[in-house]
């Protein structure tokens, strides 16, 4: 051991100190496993509940926003062991250093910032994760901040309870007291336009798209709480000027809890729901003579349905009516935009990776094939299942339907074709096939040449292409059945 | 020149006196202070190192007011303590846990400080050992980098609460070593249970009892209070239980001449224990 004297190291007080002091602080949280490991699960939560669908910015904002809170508690972990540290250790030694601990509060605040970019960098990570599919929908910045600021929030908790409450138990036991909380939230809410429904750090969309969203509000909202537990923790030090933080925050806090719930709407009106998602505010392209009618901010997403639409369209005759495809984002008042033209509606789900992108074509491609050959007409319609068993137009159905689907002959032929709620029997499947054996050319130019013969419920037109399936009797109007005992299927018309 | 200067100075805890109107004026060098538990040792250096608010009394350190906010702050730019406990953060790094302190010290230029934690790091011989955890360190290797915190900032002021306890003989050699170096330009105040450092390393001794300081002097002004009342015998004296057999298979008796004993040779330890005795017998009478 040797005793040397240098010169004594520049020291600088006041805000270069406190940066230093946040640097230092920053350096040791971006070593904790609660960081890292709460980001990665924030981060596999987000991508692992969206995965198997194409993303929307209200899907992903939601999933980041509730992912987010999974990081706030690991943050909320790690900010009250940074703070509490010197009491856990007995740090006697730090009793007599020059830095003040109203400037190691300030330190610890750098915590906050690491929170805030944590949640920053997960989102974009969960975003870039979607690659090469990138969302649609309506893009909102401020419910997308939700994910930076709750974090921030989480950090900033467990920094302000640590250095009230340096237990080691008091960091675990905040969080599920806040956790308990905010699963209570929800439940005690009346509704949408409730406050407690508001205050509930993620926003939840009552309405899956279009409707008004004051998220601008709720990111006041939260930024006020932010706030608030930064003066919880400058109570300790600065009482008068925290308790003026304080209170402001809780005012702001009060007045954008006030503007989201005068902003959100009980219940969504027609005349509402028309002005969001109805006819004029739909986005229309025709492609190879079907139109599709996308949501405001979803018409990339017609391609996708294209792939699905076109193999089914494409073997329809000139004279077949071709049916609208029809994005759907509220409820389904039945009416199609042009009146006495079929339509099919979509939702603003569509599947993203193997067999959910597959799911999502074939029951378009169902739905689109049973509205082209009149067996539903619109579809998919309510929740009744009707028989379109014997009818040649099913005979016709299967037929498009086989083509236009990966291996669906093989699935014809096995029976696992589906075409949704409509019903067939073997007999149907059979004939299809037999229609599929022929040369694609004939069985075409015989539909465009009695394509309005086939498409009548009880005609016998495919009988020169060997087609023997009888129709059933086709009852005219929905006639009620007899007893509340479940019957026969009613006969598609 | 009184670098440390200390006037009436008095703690209380409750009931109990932790310091009692004490005076005294340190100057550079080591000061070794001596004391049973409880003698305000630790209270002492803890208003030293301004970790502590006295009830009454006057203190200037360096030139420096402790109660005064402003020269508390400076003040502390200017010290290094070592506490009893040092409550060194068992997660961190030997060099995370200098790092941190650095910046509490202010040393906020990265290049210099990363330097300083290096330098203290070689003077404690902890330089290989800069990237294990604290918890995996040994007790002696916790006590050396508990004191190379101590040493960051080149404090003109060095506090050092029983920094031998619980050292080995060579580790204990290693601390004199670096003390007495370090004493040669700055004050070094050294708070101990042990005499043999105090005779090693101290220019000045302070003995305290019930918080007040009992003797005052050098090293050798401690030993003479034990001239003429150290006893060498080889029968166990009758009457006396200030005695104990040592190597030589003698029996050291303390204070009045047993029979048949023979004077011997007083140490620090043999004055340091008749002053306590002393004093206990003074307060007794009080």
């Amino acid at each position: 051991m040797t005793a040397t004297l240098v010169p004594p190291p520049a020291r600088h007080a006041g805000r270069v100190a406190t940066v230093a002091l946040a640097r230092a602080e920053t350096r040791l949280v971006l070593r904790s496993p609660l960081l890292w490991g709460g980001a990665v699960l924030s981060l596999a939560l987000c991508t692992v509940t969206g995965w198997n669908r194409m993303p929307t910015w209200e899907a992903f904002a939601r999933d980041a926003g509730m992912s987010s809170l999974v990081l706030a508690g690991a943050l909320l972990l790690a900010g009250h062991l940074a703070a509490s540290r010197d009491r856990r250790a007995g740090a006697d030694s730090l009793e007599a250093v020059p830095t003040t601990a109203a400037r190691r509060g300030a330190g610890l605040l750098a915590l906050v910032l690491v929170g805030g970019a944590a949640g920053a960098s997960v989102c974009l990570a969960g975003l870039l994760l979607m690659l090469p599919a990138w969302p649609v929908g309506r893009f909102d910045p401020w419910v997308l901040l939700v994910t930076v600021v709750v974090p921030a929030t989480g950090a900033a908790l467990g920094i302000a309870v640590g250095r009230w409450l340096p237990a080691t138990a008091a960091g675990p036991l905040t969080l599920v007291a806040v956790a308990v909380v905010l699963a209570g939230l929800p439940v005690l809410s009346t509704g949408y336009d409730s406050v407690v429904w508001h205050l509930f750090p993620v926003p939840q969309a009552p309405w899956e798209t279009g409707a008004a969203r004051p998220t601008g509000w709720h990111l006041v909202y939260l930024l006020a709480v932010l706030a608030a537990v930064v003066g919880l923790l400058w109570l300790r030090y600065r009482r008068l000027i925290a308790v003026g933080v304080i209170l402001a925050a809780v005012v702001a806090s009060g007045i954008a809890i006030d503007q989201q719930v005068r902003a959100t709407p009980k219940v969504i009106y027609e005349a509402m729901e028309d002005a969001l998602t109805g006819p004029a505010v739909l986005t229309c392209q025709v492609h190879a003579g079907v139109r599709y009618c996308a949501l405001p901010h979803y018409a990339a997403w017609i391609p996708l349905w294209r792939k699905a639409v076109e193999p089914v369209a494409d073997n329809l005759p000139a004279a077949a009516a071709r049916p609208t495809v029809r994005q759907l984002g509220g409820s389904d008042d039945g009416k199609p935009l042009v009146a006495g033209t079929p339509e099919i509606v979509t939702p603003i789900r569509w599947g993203r990776h193997g067999r959910w992108v597959e799911d999502s074509r074939t029951r378009l491609a169902v739905a689109y094939t049973t509205a082209a050959t009149g067996l539903t007409r619109r579809a998919p319609a309510a929740d009744v299942s009707c028989s379109g068993a014997g009818q040649h137009r099913t005979v016709v159905a299967l037929w498009l339907l086989a083509q236009a689907l990966p291996d669906g002959a093989r699935r014809l032929a096995d029976g696992e074709l589906t075409l949704g709620l409509v019903r067939y029997a073997p007999a149907d499947a059979r004939a299809a096939t037999a229609l599929l054996s022929r040369p694609h050319d004939e069985v075409a130019n015989f539909l465009a040449a009695h394509w309005a013969q086939v498409m009548d419920p009880a005609s016998t037109a495919l009988a020169p292409l060997g087609v023997t399936t009888m129709p059933p009797p086709i009852p005219t109007g929905d006639a009620p059945a007899a007893s509340g005992a479940p019957g026969p299927p009613r006969v598609c018309g | 020149m009184s670098t440390v200067s200390i006037g009436g100075l008095s703690k209380r805890y409750g009931a109990t006196v932790a310091l009692d109107d004490l005076d005294l004026e340190l100057g550079t060098g080591v000061t070794g202070f001596l004391g049973p538990n409880g003698a305000g040792k630790t209270t002492l250096l803890r208003a030293l190192a301004t970790a502590l608010a006295a009830d009454r009394g006057r203190l200037r350190l360096l030139g420096l007011d402790p109660a005064v906010s402003g020269q508390r702050t400076e003040l502390r730019r200017r010290i290094g303590y070592l506490p009893q406990s040092p409550g060194l953060y068992p997660q961190f790094t030997a060099y995370q846990l200098l790092d941190y302190v650095a910046v509490l010290k202010e040393l906020t230029d990265g290049r210099r400080r990363r330097a300083e934690v290096r330098r203290v790091l070689d003077e404690v011989e902890l330089t290989d050992r800069a990237g294990t955890k604290v918890r995996k360190l040994s007790g002696g290797m916790r006590q050396r980098l508990a004191l190379a915190q101590a040493l960051l900032g080149e404090p003109q002021l060095l506090i050092l609460d029983e920094p031998t306890v619980g050292l080995d003989p060579e580790q204990r050699m290693l601390f004199r070593s670096l003390i007495s170096r370090l004493g040669e330009r700055r004050t070094v105040l050294l708070s101990t249970h042990q005499t043999e450092d105090v005779g090693a390393l101290c220019e000045r001794v302070v003995v305290m009892n019930s918080g007040r300081a009992v003797f005052d002097g050098s090293p050798r002004e401690l030993i003479a209070v034990a001239d003429g009342r150290v006893w060498l015998s080889t029968t166990a004296p009758s009457g006396s239980r200030a005695y104990w057999r040592n190597a030589d298979g003698l029996y050291r008796t303390l204070g009045d001449q047993p029979e048949g004993a023979r004077p011997g040779q007083p140490s620090l330890e043999d004055g340091y224990l008749l002053l306590l005795g002393a004093s206990a017998r003074m307060g007794a009478q009080r």
